[in-house]
């Protein structure tokens, strides 16, 4: 639970004041200071440096069913700013529906970081030479390695949320991660493979990379000359990274009340008590575990987090909140209401995805399979709700129970609910994986997110490609 | 009422020394949207971005300095502070030229929130008699863009660009089939006309009520435009600054060459009324023109910002641009073309006795850039006979490589462009139409 550690300085004292308004059903003012470093590395230099202040706010009302939202630079003005959105939200005259939110208590609370190593301390500089060290390190590991480029950031962010329901929030974040990309080229082709990292609270993830980083730059060097996936069904072994996008894209997306609200027909899929894989899969989303990059204590409404389980021995049990959504569905708000930043308004969105550990050891889950694919770590991946798509970084061919040899362009693709069924083992091999990369939802990218998961393996699964 | 008002004029204040090369620059966003969602409470959004840039070259290094709130001279010293830990640069700084002064004067007209909010009902309405259980989502959002800057070499200008974005769609879930639309339309100085939309949603809906089934195999696919402009990706990385200067690109020296299909004509146009990054000079001051990156399927230019363009040998050509307001200037183009063919839709579906038809692909974007290979879950996918369009196809995945596709295996290309606005996966909006491939690999799950 977040800890209340110092005494407000005033600003929320301020918002209060603003908020206290009789003439609107919903009112919440949102400021924020947000500092963020990016730098970017080519080859042995640094080519790009970036350190940004970034100041504003938002105000969002409700107001006879229609929201008002007005988004701001600086802080100055802020009474205008109310009157502005209250304004907006009584033009959606022709709109109007009968809008509601769940009407929880109060929070009051002031949170600081707990640092592991803070990113804040160290220079631009030192961090600049982390990243070219890493570079030095692959390109040493292989002759075919033609280029490095490597991605850092780090993102604090001060935040101060008040609410006309008496909420009083002052909070600090610190959104943390990159990737170290490897480029190997040959008369061949070109192929790739990175390492990625991220943190809430701690620099450290950021150092000692080097035996992944040489790791990587061999797979890309391999990947070189590596056949093409022939499109198929196959039967898949996915690593605990690839899983836990998998939990992430395939089914938490799909638990996200705020696609489901105002769907009868998804409603009649997505009923509480349904059946969803095997009966020892467990799938939870929570903002509760410190220095994940999901960690979220209390989300963008003001909401202190909830741990979500949305599949619990195979059963589908719950799903993800707003305030908003969880008053239409008559159910708790779950933290899970989340903005970018201050220039965009909460919307549903995951935290840190998390499939349970099974129990089958990571040599039986290859145990059978006369023809298959074992995919490692992810490019990305997309849902529409009933499909999902992920790009594999590596994927290599089972032959009777043997990882024989390494293929290129593995896109893994099916329909949500089948492959779910299709889960036939689940990994003892959990793992915590954290990257730098982050979740797209209606425009709001990249938003911070984890997934931690075990090994899975499922049958049929839809493998596209050109190979013969 | 919203009152918008501009007071300031041309940046005022910023002196450089007699050694520094530099510009100042400083951006105001403006965004009004109105959105319905099935099953959520309306929202209308005004947002008001501010944004000062200085960027100061010296010796060869960049120094930066960006704030939403500081003055000219803090940014300015903190400019020159960065520079002793700069980046090595190879760019120089625009003079502007050509450009006209300010004051600019936002179009946005209070009057249009009722008009958005009638355009987004009607939209709205619509779709609802689609199906009973039908669940749309319309917006409408108009942006505006307005840019003032100075350089150490006497530049001084500033410039506005705007327009209007209408997205609709929605879906209706039978069981555990998702059948869903969605659509967009950019202009310049209106709200895009509604009912057209909402007349081309309504056929593809129809087109999706019944389902049709193919085996796995080979067939010519028309590429609508969202997933003709993801084709094009690949040869937007081959083509841009950071690949061509990492030594990653396979065109680095393909200049004057044939790269693509002779049918193919791209180019970088920053005149088009209607276009988002439609204006005199890009993000960076320079320039813009008509630019043909590839003519009849020859390579004429590359797309580099001015520090890539320096550090290659080539004059920059106004294809710097943020991707945010607060975002590094990337090398882009303005707005993506490719020059429609002469066929008619019914002529593109007449070329084989059937063929697909693609609109949607779920994850369809590259493994790996440089080379090309995409393959993706067809989320919106139609079965053609004899012109006819049959019924939806499911459970397919579309793969392709993009240079082969637009290469060797590309048919035709239709009379039709539409715009694409820019996305999270897109560096540039584009206009495009659609385009006919044969031959493409087609993997359906029974």
């Amino acid at each position: 639970m977040p800890q209340n550690h110092v005494a407000d300085d005033g600003v929320l004292a301020t918002l209060q004041t603003l908020a206290m308004r009789d003439d609107v059903d919903e009112l919440e003012i949102r400021l924020e200071i947000n500092e963020t470093t990016q730098i970017d590395t080519l080859h042995n230099r640094i080519t790009r440096q970036i350190h940004n202040v970034d100041v504003g706010g938002n105000v969002r009302v409700l107001l006879h069913g229609v929201y008002g939202f007005v988004h701001f630079d600086g802080w100055d003005n802020l009474g205008d700013h109310v009157n502005e959105a209250i304004m907006l939200a009584a033009s959606g005259y022709g709109v109007r529906t009968a809008g509601r939110t769940s009407d929880v208590s109060g929070v009051r609370l002031i949170q600081r970081l707990a640092f592991k190593e803070n990113p804040l301390a160290i220079s631009l500089e030192a961090k600049g030479a982390v990243l070219l060290h890493y570079a030095d390190v692959a390109r040493s590991a292989h002759p075919t390695i033609k280029s490095v480029s490597t991605r850092y950031f780090d993102r604090y962010r001060h935040l101060w949320f008040v609410n006309n329901r008496g909420s009083a929030i002052e909070q600090e974040k610190l959104d943390l991660g990159g990737n170290i990309v490897v480029v190997a080229r040959d008369r061949q082709g070109v192929a790739q493979r990175g390492v990625s990292f991220g943190s809430s609270n701690d620099f450290g993830v950021v150092r000692s990379l080097e035996d992944e980083v040489h790791a990587a730059a061999l797979t890309a060097a391999s990947l070189l000359d590596a056949p093409e996936i022939a499109g198929g069904e196959y039967t898949v072994v996915v690593d605990p990274h690839l899983a836990g996008v998998f939990a992430h894209e395939a089914f938490g997306h799909l638990s996200e009340a705020d696609g489901q609200v105002g769907d009868p027909g998804l409603l009649a899929q997505m009923y509480l008590g349904r059946h969803f894989g095997p009966a020892n899969l467990h799938i939870y989303d929570t903002g509760r575990d410190a220095g994940s990059r999901g960690y979220l204590p209390v989300d963008d409404e003001g909401v202190v987090a909830q741990d979500v389980d949305l599949i619990k021995d195979g059963v589908l049990v719950g799903r993800l909140h707003s305030r908003e959504t969880a008053s239409r569905f008559g159910e708790s708000p779950t933290g899970n209401a989340r903005a970018l930043h201050y220039r965009f308004p909460p919307i549903v969105r995951m935290r840190n995805t998390v499939i349970g550990p099974g129990d089958t050891t990571f040599e039986d889950l290859f145990q059978g399979i006369a023809k298959g694919i074992y995919a490692k770590g992810s490019l990305g991946g997309q849902t529409n709700g009933e499909l999902f798509t992920f790009l594999a970084a590596e994927a290599y061919l089972i032959e009777d129970g043997q990882v024989t040899r390494p293929l290129r362009n593995a896109v893994l693709t099916g329909n949500v609910f089948s492959t779910l069924a299709n889960i036939t083992a689940v990994g003892n091999d959990f793992t915590r994986y954290e990257s730098g990369g982050g979740c797209g939802k209606a425009g709001q990218m990249p938003l911070p997110v984890s997934h931690h998961a075990p090994s899975l393996r499922i049958e049929r699964c839809l493998v596209g490609g050109r190979g013969r | 009422m919203i009152v918008y008002r501009r007071t300031e004029g041309v940046i005022d204040g910023v002196r450089w020394a007699a050694d520094e090369m530099g510009e100042a620059s400083q951006s105001y966003r403006q965004t009004w949207a109105l959105t319905m969602q099935g099953g959520q409470a309306p929202m209308v959004r005004h947002g008001s971005e501010h944004m000062r840039t200085v960027r100061m070259i010296k010796n060869g290094r960049l120094g930066m300095a960006a704030s939403r709130l500081d003055g000219w001279d803090s940014l300015l010293r903190e400019a020159r502070d960065a520079l002793r830990h700069g980046v090595d640069v190879a760019m120089d700084v625009s003079e502007i030229l050509g450009g006209r002064m300010v004051p600019l004067v936002s179009h946005w007209d209070p009057d249009w929130l009722s008009v958005m909010d009638a355009t987004v009902r009607a939209v709205y309405e619509g779709l609802q008699g689609l199906s009973p259980d039908f669940r749309p989502v319309v917006t409408v959002t108009y942006h505006e863009d307005t840019v003032e800057m100075v350089t150490s070499r006497g530049g001084r200008g500033a410039w506005m660009r705007g327009y209007w974005e209408l997205t609709a769609g929605g879906r209706q879930v039978d069981g555990t089939d998702f059948h869903g639309i969605s659509g967009t339309r950019l202009s310049g100085h209106a709200i895009p006309n509604g009912q057209k939309l909402l007349d081309e949603l309504q056929a593809r809906f129809q087109w999706g009520c019944s389902q049709s089934v193919i085996q796995s195999g080979q067939y010519p696919v028309v590429f609508l435009p969202p997933v003709a402009m993801g084709l094009l990706t690949p040869v937007l990385a081959r083509l841009s600054g950071p690949a061509l200067v990492a030594g990653n690109s396979p065109w680095e020296d393909q200049l004057g060459r044939p790269v693509l299909s002779a049918a193919l004509s791209v180019m970088s146009d920053a005149a088009l009324p209607e276009g988002p990054r439609s204006g005199p000079f890009d993000d960076e001051g320079t320039p813009t023109a008509n630019h043909a990156l590839i003519a009849q399927g020859v390579l004429k230019h590359f797309i580099l910002d001015r520090d890539a363009s320096r550090r290659l040998g080539y004059e920059p050509k106004g294809m710097g641009y943020r991707g945010t307001l607060n975002g590094p200037i990337q090398s882009a183009p303005a707005n993506l073309t490719v020059e429609p063919g002469s066929s008619t839709w019914s002529e593109l579906l007449g070329r084989f006795p059937s063929v697909l038809i693609l609109n949607g692909w779920i994850g369809g974007r590259p493994t790996n850039p440089m080379r090309g290979d995409i393959a993706g879950n067809a989320s919106d996918l139609y079965w053609a006979e004899n012109g006819t369009v049959m019924g939806r196809v499911k459970n397919a995945v579309i793969s392709v490589n993009a240079f082969d596709a637009l290469r060797e295996q590309l048919v035709d290309v239709g009379n039709d462009p539409q715009w694409i606005a820019q996305g999270m996966m897109q560096i540039a909006p584009g206009k495009v139409p659609p385009i006919l491939i044969d031959q493409v690999d087609v993997a359906v799950k029974q």
